[in-house]
């Protein structure tokens, strides 16, 4: 009898337990009808040693200490699931009022499937505010004449290389393809790595051939793909295959490079193991990050020429980094884009161009002294620049763009070149017909 | 009560919301997968309809999709010898009264009651080249040169997953055993005793084969999950692992479901899936059909 009466006692915990667990969070208005709003972005969170992730966690922090009504509940997600998690959220209408993306291609999916709110109307009664940003800002991201995001900074890559090595071994920043080549003997002979570079993460050597096959066709190849034409066995893209696979039989890539990520490769440069990072000037962050041991050992440089290639060497690979766009369901629009503007405002633009060395999105002006110098001398290199092209993944969406990323890891893995590239072609053309 | 139960509609009445909650969990899903598979969809526009092609994508243009066989078939291979071989071995030494028959029983089985994903970070943490207990136990008994990047090498990617799925999942299959040994009466181990029979010969001509339905139901499920299997290959390999080396059916589906966004691609895998664990169960089932003894 005794027993009975514990087992149903435990029996009612257990049942009132996960009733309480499973309550659904309490809606929009918090304690004190105050307007909450949600925004979700990438970054490794408050305690990362990142200066723009710390930044983007004092814009939160700071505005919800003004006394406004408005509390930011700041939605961190690891940037390896976060375009997994968004179109998730938005097919099912949940997605935070306020969430990041890069624009393009990636936003375009979510525009057209109208989940998006377009911000045409909040600009245009905020005419100060609107033009303190930079010509083209708002380029990427706006189709059919409206406005889906908000621009914070712009990233271009360079080739960043570790002074230090490079002098320790008697070289100088590679300007061609046989210098790069010759840079990397060196260094292998010397037993530094000379790339730090992975493939398990394949947005990270995507890039890097992006930039090979525009050294070597020019925009061409690219833009025509972009307009919905092209063909992907242009023969820039056969070549730029040729030369990654070159690449790693020469040795420029650390040994078990494709089973590294991102931020093994970030990791590998902060700590001084490897002489060249073919990244986003985003990574000036990560060189200035609290955990990093290269900070002023690091220059860059406009990456190598190939020979016989038609690229212009004053052509970036570059985009808009962190956009915030909104859902089109959110309640209070007009407390986002308070949000927004505080989030442009001058001192975090600022912030972003002195202490993180980026290409911020609006008009200020910096004071050079406290600019770090590899930002100061990037943002000089591509002052003299003559066009910028965007990353695949970005400007071809989610479908093509993603397939691009697989497509280069796999020529890393030795595929026929050829063969891969005709599947990819099938695939585009398969994805275009399905999308009319 | 007992012309009750045989009543038809009472029998339906209690069979009924179970039944309901099978067709609606279990049924309808899977008819709904077969029916997605045939288009192309990104889950926010319209699915478009593409009949086959997804199919015939999947047979001549997925280079990955023949690696993922492959591991696959490694996985289930590696589990099945692994779990139902020292399966067996820890059940017959253990069934027969040690003293702490019970608190080792226990301690094989308590990894699979572990969350995989769980399971799946703590081992990652354990193969870390550098930081790693594994590696550091090899280098603390001078055993150096056989160190390496576990999870990162091609080489031993594979193996490496299968060593954890066999760790987690022996303790279960030992407990199926045990509880099948257990049901054996003494006076059968007594009489080959008398006969002069050793352990070895006991273990495999008596204890073997008397518990064969047990095996036949170990195998069954061992067959099915390693078909499946998902959780700990995307905790310790989320790209893939190196050169595609630890992608399996599971991880393939979710990847081009979730990371690419091709539902339909993905539902097409996931029939292929399914067809591949019926075949599989039918060559269980035929392969133990001839093994039944009585006792």
């Amino acid at each position: 009898m005794k027993l009975r009466i514990i087992l149903a006692l435990l029996l009612v915990a257990m049942l009132t337990v996960a009733l309480v667990a499973c309550a659904d969070e309490a809606g929009d208005a918090g304690a004190d009808g105050e307007i909450e709003i949600a925004w979700m972005i990438w970054g490794a969170g408050a305690g990362s040693p990142d200066p723009i992730d710390q930044l983007i966690q004092r814009t939160a922090d700071n505005f919800n200490a003004l006394d406004n009504g408005i509390t930011i509940d700041l939605q961190w997600t690891s940037g390896d699931v976060y375009y997994t998690r968004l179109p998730a959220l938005i097919a099912a209408g949940t997605v935070p009022d306020i969430f990041a993306t890069h624009a393009a291609g990636v936003l375009q999916t979510y525009t057209n499937a109208g989940r998006v709110l377009a911000l045409n109307e909040f600009i245009d009664t905020d005419p100060e505010w609107r033009d303190h940003f930079i010509d083209g800002a708002f380029r990427l991201m706006t189709f059919d004449g409206n406005i889906y995001a908000i621009p914070w900074y712009y990233s271009a890559v360079p080739l960043f290389y570790n002074m230090d090595i490079f002098e320790a071994h008697g070289l100088v920043a590679p300007e061609t393809y046989d210098d790069l080549l010759n840079v990397i003997a060196v260094l292998r002979d010397a037993g530094v790595t000379p790339f730090a570079f992975g493939a398990r993460d394949a947005w990270t050597p995507a890039l890097f051939m992006s930039m090979v096959a525009n050294r070597i066709g020019g925009d061409g190849p690219f833009d025509a793909i972009m307009a919905g034409g092209g063909s992907w066995l242009d023969p820039s893209y056969i070549e730029a295959g040729y030369i990654m696979q070159e690449l790693a039989n020469v040795g420029a890539f650390p040994d078990d490079f494709m089973g590294l990520g991102a931020d093994d490769m970030a990791a590998m440069f902060k700590a001084g193991e490897a002489a060249m990072y073919v990244m986003g000037s985003w990574a000036i962050a990560q060189v200035y990050a609290d955990d990093s041991t290269v900070q002023g050992s690091i220059s860059a440089t406009k990456f190598p020429t190939l020979p016989g290639g038609v690229g212009d060497p004053n052509v970036w690979l570059g985009q808009p980094s962190i956009t915030n766009a909104v859902s089109i369901d959110t309640p209070h629009p007009e407390a986002v884009m308070e949000f927004l503007k505080y989030w442009t405002s001058d001192e975090h633009q600022i912030f972003l161009g002195e202490a993180a060395g980026q290409i911020p999105a609006t008009r200020v002006s910096l004071n050079p002294d406290a600019v770090s110098p590899l930002a100061l001398y990037l943002n000089a290199l591509i002052a003299e620049s003559s066009g910028m092209f965007i990353f695949y993944d970005v400007g071809l969406g989610r479908a093509i763009g993603d397939e691009y990323n697989n497509v280069v890891q796999a020529i890393l893995a030795m595929s026929d070149i050829t063969q891969t590239l005709q599947n990819f072609q099938i695939f585009t053309d398969e994805v275009r017909e399905a999308e009319e | 009560m007992e012309k009750a139960l045989r009543n038809k509609k009472t029998i339906l009445f209690f069979v009924g919301p179970a039944l309901i909650l099978y067709l609606a969990v279990m049924l309808y899903p899977i008819t709904h997968a077969i029916y997605i598979s045939l288009f192309r969809w990104d889950l926010l526009g319209t699915p478009s309809f593409i009949g086959f092609q997804n199919y015939v994508r999947m047979f001549t243009r997925d280079a990955v999709l023949i690696r993922a066989l492959q591991n696959t078939l490694g996985i289930f291979i590696g589990s099945l010898v692994g779990q139902l071989g020292l399966g067996f071995l820890f059940a017959s030494m253990l069934a027969h009264g040690t003293k702490f028959k019970n608190l080792f029983r226990n301690f094989f089985f308590l990894p699979a009651v572990l969350s995989s994903a769980a399971v799946g970070s703590m081992w990652t943490f354990m193969y870390n080249p550098s930081a790693g207990i594994v590696n550091g136990f090899l280098r603390l008994i001078g055993l150096d040169v056989l160190a390496r990047n576990w999870l990162t090498d091609e080489n031993t990617a594979l193996g490496a997953i299968i060593a954890v799925v066999i760790w987690q999942f022996t303790g279960y299959t030992m407990t199926l055993f045990m509880a099948a040994i257990n049901g054996i009466p003494q006076e059968v181990y007594e009489s080959a005793k008398i006969d002069g029979a050793n352990p070895f010969q006991i273990m495999f001509r008596i204890t073997l084969p008397l518990i064969m339905p047990i095996v036949r139901v170990a195998t069954i499920l061992i067959t099915v999950g390693s078909l499946r299997f998902f959780d700990l290959v995307y905790v310790m390999t989320p790209g893939g692992g190196p050169n595609r080396m630890t992608e399996v059916i599971a991880s393939l589906l979710f990847r081009r479901s979730f990371t690419h966004h091709e539902f339909g691609y993905g539902a097409a895998l996931s029939v292929l899936l399914l067809v591949l664990s019926l075949i599989a169960t039918l060559i269980v089932n035929r392969a133990f059909k001839r093994a039944r003894h009585e006792y």
